[in-house]
């Protein structure tokens, strides 16, 4: 079977291990962006090849499988999708496994994909304003209270601005960093000319974050294990954000800190806002599709955005788990016989995915690229792990170079976290720079600390969301009791009002 | 006694000084009467008194370090030099070498190694809980190998990092508590990097008694343990030294609360609030004048009268330095108020010696029970009764809470055990 896979990075690697695993004897062919080697050795060990073109052009994912012609295309990241890459390739013929131009717009816009929860009432749902126009985000901000300001846009986890604002003596600062978000998102998003909306602002939430992926032929529905990713950049869940970096997953399908109950309203969830989307755009989803899920004392499970493909490095969290053919799973998706097919996934593993990027990362991207960069495989191996090339490129001189972003992950599995993440350690310790510049990854991730962190964090927003449960309010939060105005009821909105600094 | 915390905004565009001002107000509490902060300023490091409207017009920096220190021995928590600013939560002689291993391993390309392999080799010197602060706006953050302070760390959102002597701090900025650095553990902070490092802890090491029974605020987390919930525990072991009848309990404000609620809950007997306190600053006994201390108790002592009026009283303080503030809470209940006993109750065994490491500035010419008997301080309060924990009450506590304490004050030096 010959199978073209579309996408450059860690996921797409991760991708790679699993269809090249398969039963079904894959042939794989890569086209990427750039030339990871970690995809150029996948694809040539199968006696497939890597080809290097610009992945968001259909055209030249269309001139690729047109010359490979496979029996099935898998489509990895996002923005080929926002950019009709599968609608092109379908409309030639092609089984496709991944989300129609139409249908990514769920993760492409996260106005839209507040609006469908909205309009269907569907739990989880997180109250929110959009903003087309920078002087308006910017007049509503002079009112906003305990916010998130964020792109209405995917832009690959960035831009995100959590600005917790519960102390009144510390607002007219938090104002101030509220007003200079909303215009440098503004900024961002400008680039992109494809939503309607700039900046959303959003009612601030905690809890434990995780993410359900499920993989889907448009009416089955097959979950996969619950993944938690690690969105700061540094130790100790400080500093920026980033795409992930790294992830635990397991036992069995749940998390440490989510329980059954929990797993099944989020799937419930996760499965409304398919149907509802398919009803909205008037297509069928195939391909895999993800929750971005936060638990809150507000809601229990809550949406903090979706993914119209797997989780990048959500997925490598289930490269050591996964115990059945996962390319009959994706080809059945995209033929839509996915019905009644299951992932076997080893129940009593965990698993502990680390990301290494060169300092620099995730903000002085310049800095970070350009690096000579080593892994030493066989060591890798030899621990029961296995590494995934990310954002690093074939040289002309032979050698791997960082090219600004995560540039390798490693892959742990053991019996508990403990173990899983002592392997991680060592086996992080294989990835090297040629140059002296300095690499890094999160010690923390994996850690039984962290996760008994979140142990606790978890039993914390559960006895807040099992309350308001009882108490028929959740979902609601009530800001403020102005005498003579009444109750605040929107949770954006302060009971401060800041005006601008040169009024 | 003295604090410090720092902060590093990752994003820009922070106005620093809210953060600063509300920080330092919240470390008010342990005493000091300089506030400093050190900052870049140009292509150098600049430490200043913070208050001033000079220091309000400075160009924003990303990193601060601020600090409420003995404005007396300044000398011996600061080392500024062009590239760096060490300060340290108790004076020290090593401040200047830390300087110097602070500055190099900045320089280098892996800080943290650096930072770590320097700092072990001193992991059997007395070097105090330091933060550092970087031309290059890094802060390192670094805790003693024999711990006594304490260190936690807290993050803001994507935006903030932030170090502190205490965990109300981290709070009441808004931002949330990641968790408290270990002894000889450390974080290296930039924009570009966080790494923690851990350069060894001694085996020596344990936690300041006073930090937990006096300095912390009842609403901080010291090394896991709630301070709140330590103090109450300490006043319920005091009731096992309560013989005689008491109608009522009352805690020395605002410190002595805790334990008063305690002894009252193993007790019985009912807890009334005594005294109304009219200051709103610093305890009183981390003043660093007579003069000033003075002021600071009658301060904070203005009784209830009726509550207490006829009554045999047990009054609980967390511990007696020179017994002036327990004089004259017992002055006022017997002449002011007219109560018929007064019974004293101290949280904590007898304060006998100076703090070997600084970390509380005790003068052992003033300790009372140093120098009096216990029958003598009974005549010198003019009460009934004086009881103090003993040393065992205090360790099956720290038992409970799992936690090794220093009581060198207290005449059991056990971190310098076996010097
Ligand atoms: N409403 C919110 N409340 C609290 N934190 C949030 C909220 N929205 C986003 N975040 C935080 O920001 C991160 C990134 O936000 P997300 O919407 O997933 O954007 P991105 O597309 O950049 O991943 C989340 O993983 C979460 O940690
Ligand atoms: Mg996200």
């Amino acid at each position: 079977m010959k199978v073209l896979l579309v996408g450059s990075g860690g996921r797409e690697h991760a991708l790679a291990k699993l269809i090249t695993s398969s039963q079904m004897s894959a042939k794989l062919y890569v086209l990427s962006d750039y030339a990871n080697p970690g995809l150029m050795r996948e694809a040539e060990l199968s006696g497939g090849k890597l080809f290097v073109a610009t992945t968001t052009f259909p055209e030249n994912v269309v001139k690729i499988a047109e010359l490979v012609s496979p029996d099935l295309v898998v489509v990895g990241p996002e923005e080929p999708q926002f950019h009709g890459v599968v609608d092109y390739l379908r409309e030639r013929g092609f089984y496709v496994f991944g989300a129609s131009r139409r249908c990514s717009s769920i993760e492409r816009s996260k106005v839209f994909a507040r609006y469908l929860m909205w309009k269907h009432s569907i739990p989880g749902r997180l109250y929110y304003v959009a903003f087309k126009s920078l002087d308006d985000a910017r007049e509503f901000v002079k009112y906003a209270g305990d916010v998130v300001v964020k792109p209405a846009r995917q832009v690959g986890g960035k831009g995100v601005r959590v600005i917790k604002d519960t102390k009144a003596f510390l607002s007219e600062a938090k104002h101030q960093v509220k007003s200079e978000a909303a215009f440098k998102t503004f900024e961002e998003i400008s680039k992109y000319g494809d939503v309607d909306y700039s900046v959303l602002v959003e009612q601030r939430v905690d809890g434990v974050e995780y993410t359900a992926q499920v993989v889907t032929d448009g009416s089955y529905v097959l979950p996969l294990p619950l993944v938690q990713d690690h969105p700061h950049a540094y130790e100790l869940d400080l500093g920026y954000e980033t795409g992930g970096m790294g992830c635990i997953s397991g036992p069995g399908h749940l998390l440490p800190f989510i329980d059954q109950g929990e797993y099944e309203t989020t799937q419930k969830i996760v499965r409304e806002v398919l149907e509802r989307l398919q009803e909205e755009v008037k297509e069928r989803y195939t391909g895999a599709f993800a929750g971005q899920m936060m638990l809150t004392g507000l809601w229990g499970p809550t949406a903090i955005e979706y993914y119209s493909r797997f989780g990048d490095p959500e997925i490598s969290c289930l490269l050591p788990r996964v115990e059945s053919d996962f390319l009959e799973v994706l080809d059945r998706a995209a033929r839509g016989a996915l019905s009644g097919a299951k992932v076997g996934v080893s129940d009593e593993v965990v698993s502990v995915v680390k990301a290494v990027a060169p300092v620099g990362y995730p903000v002085s991207r310049d800095e970070a690229r350009g690096h000579p960069v080593t892994v030493d495989v066989e060591k890798i191996r030899g621990l029961g792990c296995e590494v995934l090339y990310a954002s690093v490129e074939l040289g002309s001189d032979g050698r791997t170079y960082t090219k600004g972003s995560r540039a390798f992950e490693v892959v742990c599995s053991a019996s508990s976290y403990e173990e899983a993440h002592r392997v991680s350690e060592l086996a992080v310790s294989y990835v090297t720079s040629l140059d002296g510049w300095p690499l890094y990854h999160r010690s923390d991730v994996g850690s039984s600390e962290l996760v008994e962190e979140r142990i606790r964090e978890a039993e914390r927003v559960r006895r807040v969301y099992r309350s308001k449960h009882l108490r028929g309010t959740l979902g609601e939060f009530f800001t403020v009791w102005l005498p003579g105005r009444g109750v605040v009821g929107n949770p954006l909105l302060s009971p401060l009002r800041w005006e601008d600094e040169d009024s | 006694m003295t604090g410090f915390f720092s902060l590093l905004f990752f994003e820009s565009g922070w106005n620093v000084h809210s953060f600063v001002d509300y920080g330092l107000s919240v470390l008010r509490h342990r005493g000091g009467s300089l506030s400093l902060i050190c900052w870049k300023s140009g292509d150098r490091v600049s430490c200043e008194e913070y208050g001033n409207g000079e220091t309000r017009d400075r160009p924003r920096s990303r990193a601060v370090v601020t600090a409420l220190l003995d404005r007396r021995r300044v000398d011996e928590h600061v080392v500024r030099g062009d590239r760096v600013a060490v300060v340290s939560d108790r004076p020290s002689r090593y401040l200047g070498e830390v300087a110097g291993i602070v500055e190099k391993a900045l320089a280098s390309a892996k800080p943290h190694e650096e930072l770590s392999k320097h700092l072990r080799v001193l992991k059997d010197v007395d070097v105090p809980t330091f933060t550092a602060v970087s031309s290059r706006e890094e802060v390192v953050a670094w805790r003693s190998s024999l711990g006594l302070t304490p260190l936690a760390v807290g993050g803001y959102g994507f935006d903030m990092a932030v170090t502190s002597t205490e965990t109300s701090l981290i709070e009441v900025l808004d931002a949330d508590v990641r968790r408290h650095l270990l002894p000889g553990e450390g974080l290296y902070i930039s924009k570009n990097q966080v790494r923690l490092f851990n350069s060894g802890s001694s085996s020596r090491c344990r936690l300041c008694l006073f930090e937990l029974l006096y300095t912390a605020r009842h609403d901080s987390i010291v090394d896991g343990v709630s301070v709140y919930e330590f103090r109450k525990k300490l006043g319920e072991s005091l009731g096992r030294y309560l013989e005689s009848r008491v109608d009522a309990i009352v805690g020395v404000p605002e410190t002595a609360i805790p334990y008063a609620i305690g002894l009252s809950r193993s007790t019985g007997v009912p807890l009334e609030f005594g005294f109304v306190s009219t200051a709103r600053e610093a305890r009183s006994m981390l003043k660093e004048c007579v003069r000033d201390r003075l002021v600071a108790v009658h301060l904070k002592l203005n009784p209830v009268r009726r509550v207490l009026e006829g009554k045999s009283i047990a009054v609980v303080d967390d511990s007696m330095v020179t017994g002036s503030t327990l004089k004259t809470v017992a002055q006022l209940l017997r002449y002011r108020i007219g109560v018929r006993e007064i019974h004293v109750f101290i949280a904590s065994p007898k304060l006998v010696s100076t703090c070997p490491y600084g970390v509380v500035a005790l003068d052992p010419e003033t300790l009372i029970s140093a120098h009096l008997d216990e029958l003598s301080i009974e005549k010198y309060l003019d009460v009934d009764s004086v009881n103090w924990l003993r040393d065992e009450d205090v360790d099956s506590v720290a038992d409970l809470f799992r936690i090794r304490l220093c009581a060198a004050c207290f005449g059991r030096d056990l971190v310098g055990e076996g010097r």
